[in-house]
């Protein structure tokens, strides 16, 4: 058979992602523009994101640091009632069945609390929480600067070397409830040495939200410390 | 589990490239980094593609390994755990594959038609 037309083979060698990671690149310019730093918080459920960012948030305001929150979850708008009794601006993005956040919706919500009056202009610090997932989330960026991977001590020390994906797509790998670390004997040095097998140079920092401990170490990376 | 996701991307990356002529198949490539998982991105693939111009186009997976390269053995080594090189051990952040999600071509049923 002889084809008369065009080839039957059309190369596109384009990313998958492609659109989500355009609408990131003009996030990311648009964040660096307005001067303030945007993190994506990546984790399991109930690693214990919402508390620490409630007690981030609240350093932050004694610290003079003006932060703001975009809160996903498939369904309720509990997290953004708990953190904006924080007196910081936060909208909720109720993401239906989706698993993890896209560029698009962050671009969608930004424009939105602009028009509510908040300005990134006047923002040090915007927090991106993802949608509690230890997988999708890391296949989307969504323009920030630092990509925060959370990891609570219940969780075992092996946690990074079943999600590696998501932990070497991380900048900043945070520990959370250390205030527990005694009653579930947890091995700080097992889950550095797994880190550092799947994520290598990534910063660990150990935290807890009850306690404050590690908080304002975390503050400083986020603000564009060593990272 | 957002492959669906993915295949809708897919979906429109071949749509925006070839418009509305019917798809025979899709090839694409997946890395083991990439967060997608290739068995999920194919049981997902006939419902997302099912009454879009890809309706019935076979979608084949290049299943792309996690390659790094390894300064202490000198050349570039598939890690079985994590960065961790297979023959000495060395962790490397100098990662040579696996973090692939491409659409890389499309074989089309009937010859092109110039597109305007």
């Amino acid at each position: 058979m002889t084809s008369v037309g065009g080839p039957r083979i059309v190369e596109l060698r384009r990313g998958v992602l492609e659109k989500n990671d355009r609408v990131a690149a003009a996030l990311r310019e648009r964040f660096r523009a307005s001067g303030v730093r945007a993190s994506n918080w990546v984790s399991s459920p109930g690693s214990g994101k919402t508390a620490l960012l409630e007690r981030l948030m609240a350093r932050a305001a004694q610290r003079g640091v003006s932060a703001a929150a975009l809160v996903a979850d498939c369904a309720t708008d509990n997290d953004a009632r708990r953190l904006a009794a924080t007196g910081a601006p936060v909208r909720q993005i109720v993401t239906g069945s989706l698993c993890h956040l896209e560029a698009e919706m962050v671009a969608a919500h930004v424009d939105a609390m602009e028009s509510a009056g908040t300005l990134l202009a006047d923002l040090d610090l915007l927090l991106l929480e993802n949608v509690g997932n230890l997988v999708c989330p890391s296949s989307y960026d969504l323009g920030e600067q630092v990509r925060v991977v959370l990891l609570s001590v219940t969780e075992g020390e092996d946690k990074p070397l079943k999600y590696p994906q998501t932990f070497a797509s991380s900048d900043v790998v945070v520990l959370t409830k250390g205030d527990l670390a005694g009653a579930v004997d947890f091995d700080e040095r097992a889950v550095r040495h797994a880190v550092a097998t799947v994520a290598p140079g990534r910063p660990v920092v150990a935290t807890s939200a009850r306690t404050g401990a590690g908080v304002d170490v975390l503050l400083d990376a986020l603000l564009g410390g060593q990272t | 589990m957002h492959e669906v996701s993915i295949a809708r991307a897919i979906v429109s990356a071949v749509v925006d490239a070839v418009g509305d002529q019917a798809v025979e198949s899709v090839e694409v490539a997946v890395g083991a980094l990439s967060g997608v998982a290739p068995v999920a991105l194919e049981f997902v693939w006939d419902v997302t593609t099912s009454g879009t111009t890809l309706d019935g186009a076979a979608l084949v997976v290049d299943r792309v390994p996690t390659t790094v390269f390894c300064r202490r053995c000198d050349r570039v080594v598939a890690p079985d755990l994590g960065f961790v090189c297979p023959t000495c051990g060395e962790i490397s952040t100098d990662v040579r594959s696996g973090r692939e999600l491409d659409v890389r071509r499309a074989r089309l049923r009937e010859p092109a038609v110039p597109r305007p």
